[in-house]
């Protein structure tokens, strides 16, 4: 039965890429493997290799043609076999229906987004010999890597310069060796990172994904931060109250994911996703929680956030943020969260503006928490107060719902008895 | 003035100083060397090469002692050194390779003069017959003498150093060596093999003072075989002549009978060619040098003994390399950067029966940095076959490394022919292999060798021919 090859979707931002030349006509014999066409997506250009063996049949769109992803654009099957009848013009809406499902949210970490064009040899090469592709220049008619960038591109360095600019993440590409041929030995790496003079550190996966993220958020979305205090003695009164009952330590964290939770749950709006064309109000609560790590940001989501209790919100926490810091959070953790949570209350920090993470609608930042005098009756007493910091999409919410949303949380956190319920 | 012009004048014809004038010449410099003495400098006139021709003879007393065990019959096993042979046969070592450098030094085009020098100026050397050459650029390669200490009687005539002693015409019957280091131990290993008496007087606390603990233990132990007294913490105090022999007297109250007394404290720098008439800096009687061997006169270098730095042949061949390089770019005869002296990765070798080698710092030193988290790995060469077919069970090799990234931080070898693989440790430190590299490497057997991989391989918990 004749196969379609469909347009590949490489990273989840990815919704089109355009042909740029096909290397077969209709009628070539080719195999799996085998280059068919060049492709450029958003960020790069790409050899396609094909998945399958066979006569190609119908290339389906013309050099230059830009093509939904996931839409076939050439059939492979056996010489003369009929393609599909139907297949061939796929329908522009069919198209964007299957995206608006696709637009599921946007993962943090996506190993498919930095795919680098590399010729089968070359890929194998670089894999045996450990070498990352991304490090390689390429000399191959398309651009794409050969075997032999790889062999040229091989960096020189010693056994013990290698392990010690891997665990430093220090780019052995930006470092002129000192040793035979320019080999880099363990003194060119400490020149690097001797006080005088600039430290070249390259980006890891994480942070390179998160810096382009947080760029395309703060560029493409009309964003809005609001403070609002909120007295925190009755929390912290009854966390302490929790613990010396139950013995559950619970943190001021798991309060205020619960009461987002809740607050989301009376405040719709804030758990959407702008998709250009449409709010979508998100069916599921899911809280991603930022989590600071060696390799950078990576946002972890306990799902369903609004069925758990206090304290499975603190286990679940807990066990996130072990894993996230070991690298050991599963693709799906890290993908689908609805709204997101960053907390630097520990620095001490009293204000601040956090950045959306697309698509979602608002991000909310948790302050410190601060002992400040007030006039209770009259009466001068302390109180301890904290500041939550939420910054919204004024595209999917405006103040109004933004600050009825941040009321609510408030009140919540005030009164938290009402969260144990 | 002179009317001879050079490129390069090379005082002393020793290890740094015959290996630069021959890379200097072989890159295009005109170059005159001046020895007062003949060429090799004092390793191979009266150091290293002279002292291994009689560790050689070490190794055949050992064997023969040996031979019955291996069932070896010897009809009459005793034995006695004829030190005039001896001494002969060790000149004709010698003199061979002397030739070879003399060689070397001819083929490479160096004017080789057997004269004494001094440096009169900038650009101006002055020979012992009055000559003066002017020259671009000088490498002061005068090496070192044998220093003295202050002791009561020390002009008596059973009072010898290190040079003389290897040109003696009788065994001593009882030695005193004034000095447990390196040189005071391997003569305290030939004379005793030969089957002098020997005492060891040595001030500090242990012998071999700043190599490892356990490498000291092992050659101890083989002196001590070959009943050699060893007074550590002591001193001579002074030194009373007799009509056949001498008496020392000891800080530990005790006092000694002995018919040759060796003095083998420290070295020091010979500063001979250095002249009132020209300055050149000194710090505590040694040449002051930089890293890439200039001394406090841009033209005027040094390397080898004479900068106190390092007092090994090896070290003197890498600066003598380095220091010519250096030269010839300042002559223009290279267009390549400078070269530094590196002395951070030296390897040092002591010879007996025995032997032990080491590079790097110690486990103690190594402690000492804080920076690391160290892991040793010591395999015993009573688990190596080549060690045990020869009949030595003692000894081992050990690697000082570090867990984070597996780095050698040192190698401590003692035993059986062990000089012998150090080499592989230096090139293993110098170019960063770890330990994981020299475990992975195939390492021929039977070889001493092998227990180097082996130790490496306890570092990283990869040995199968120990531990469990």
């Amino acid at each position: 039965m004749a196969e379609p090859i469909i347009m590949p979707k490489s990273g989840m931002a990815m919704e089109e890429g355009v042909i740029i030349e096909w290397f077969v006509k209709e009628g070539d014999q080719i195999k799996e493997g085998d280059v068919i066409a060049q492709i450029e997506t958003d960020k790069t250009t790409m050899d396609l290799e094909s998945d399958l063996t066979g006569t190609v049949l119908k290339l389906l769109y013309s050099d230059g043609t830009t093509v939904p992803v996931t839409l076939p654009i050439a059939w492979i099957g056996k010489k003369g076999e009929a393609i599909p009848a139907a297949e061939g013009t796929a329908k522009k809406e069919e198209v964007k229906e299957v995206l608006q499902e696709e637009v599921k949210l946007p993962i943090t970490i996506s190993s498919s987004s930095t795919k680098i064009a590399a010729t089968p040899a070359a890929k194998t090469v670089a894999s045996e010999k450990g070498i990352d592709l991304a490090t390689i220049k390429p000399t191959g008619k398309w651009g794409e890597i050969v075997k032999n960038d790889v062999l040229a591109g091989e960096i020189k360095a010693t056994a013990l310069a290698k392990k010690v600019a891997s665990d430093q993440s220090i780019d052995l590409a930006e470092i002129e060796g000192s040793g035979y041929q320019k080999k880099i030995y363990v003194r060119d790496l400490q020149r690097v990172t001797t006080a005088t003079e600039d430290r070249r550190v390259a980006l890891t996966n994480i942070q390179k994904i998160t810096g382009k993220r947080m760029l395309e958020s703060v560029l493409t979305i009309p964003q809005v931060t609001e403070d609002i205090s909120v007295k925190m003695d009755n929390l912290l009164a009854l966390r302490e109250e929790i613990f010396e009952q139950s013995g559950i330590k619970s943190s001021i964290n798991d309060f205020i994911i619960l009461a987002t939770a809740r607050a989301l749950e009376l405040h719709r709006r804030l758990n959407s996703v702008f998709d250009n064309h449409a709010i979508i109000e998100k069916g599921e609560i899911n809280i991603g929680v930022a989590v600071a790590t060696d390799r950078g940001l990576v946002v972890p989501h306990i799902k369903n956030t609004n069925t758990h209790t206090l304290a499975s919100i603190n286990s679940v926490t807990k066990d996130l943020i072990v894993r996230a810091r070991e690298g050991k959070l599963a693709l799906e953790e890290l993908s689908g969260s609805t709204f997101s949570i960053s907390n630097v209350g520990m620095y001490k920090i009293t204000s601040f503006t956090p950045i959306i993470n697309p698509p979602e609608a608002a991000i909310l930042g948790v302050n410190t928490i601060e002992k400040v005098l007030a006039l209770v009756d009259g009466n001068v007493r302390e109180k301890s107060v904290m500041r939550l910091s939420l910054t919204f999409d004024h595209r999917i919410v405006d103040g109004a719902e933004a600050s009825q949303f941040l009321l609510t949380l408030v009140d919540f956190l005030e009164n938290p008895l009402r969260l144990l319920i | 003035m002179s009317n001879i012009k050079k490129d390069i004048v090379v005082i002393g014809g020793g290890p740094a100083g015959y290996i630069g004038a021959i890379k200097a010449a072989r890159l295009g410099a005109s170059v005159l060397l001046a020895e007062k003495k003949q060429v090799g400098g004092t390793c191979l006139n009266i150091g290293c090469i002279p002292t291994k021709y009689f560790v050689q003879s070490v190794h055949t007393i050992s064997a023969l002692r040996n031979g019955a065990s291996r069932g070896i019959e010897i009809t009459d096993p005793s034995f006695t050194i004829d030190m005039k042979k001896a001494v002969k046969g060790k000149d004709k070592t010698v003199k061979r390779l002397v030739k070879g450098v003399e060689f070397l030094l001819n083929q490479a085009k160096v004017e080789t003069v057997n004269q004494k020098a001094t440096i009169i100026g900038k650009n101006l050397v002055k020979l012992e017959d009055g000559t003066v050459i002017e020259t671009k650029n000088i490498l002061i390669a005068s090496g070192s003498v044998s220093a003295t200490v202050p002791i009561e009687g020390l002009d008596s005539p059973f009072v010898v150093d290190s040079e003389k002693i290897l040109d003696l015409e009788y065994l001593p019957k009882k030695l005193a060596i004034i000095g447990g280091g390196v040189i005071g131990v391997e003569f305290a290993s030939i004379f005793s093999s030969f089957g002098s008496e020997v005492t060891v007087i040595e001030a500090l606390p242990s012998l071999l003072n700043g190599f490892d603990e356990e490498q000291v233990e092992v050659l101890s132990k083989g002196l001590k075989k070959n009943k050699v007294t060893v007074y550590t913490s002591t001193t001579v105090t002074k030194i009373e002549t007799h009509t056949d022999e001498a008496t020392l007297s000891l800080s530990n109250g005790k006092s000694l009978n002995s018919d040759l007394i060796l003095l083998a404290v420290k070295r020091k720098a010979n500063l001979s060619p250095l002249t009132d008439e020209f300055k050149i800096k000194t710090d505590k009687n040694r040449l002051v040098i930089n890293e890439y061997g200039v001394t406090s006169v841009d033209n005027i270098y040094g390397g080898g003994d004479v900068t106190g730095l390092n007092m090994l042949a090896h070290v003197a061949y890498h600066m003598g390399e380095a220091v010519a390089h250096n030269i010839c770019v300042d002559l223009g005869l290279l267009k390549t950067p400078k070269q530094k002296i590196r002395l951070d990765i030296v390897p040092s070798v002591v010879y007996s029966d025995l032997e032990i080698a080491s590079v790097g710092m110690t486990e103690k030193e190594a402690a000492a940095t804080k920076k690391y988290d160290i892991v040793v790995g010591k395999f015993p060469l009573s688990a190596n076959g080549r060690s045990l077919s020869a009949d030595f069970s003692e000894g081992f090799v050990k690697v000082v490394s570090e867990r984070k990234y597996g780095q050698i931080l040192g190698v401590f070898c003692a035993g059986l022919n062990v000089s012998e693989i150090i080499g592989e440790a230096v090139v293993a430190m110098q170019h960063e292999l770890t330990v994981y590299e020299i475990a992975d490497s195939i390492h021929a057997h039977p070889t001493i060798n092998e227990a180097l991989k082996e130790a490496a391989a306890i570092c990283i918990g990869q040995c199968y021919h120990w531990g469990s």
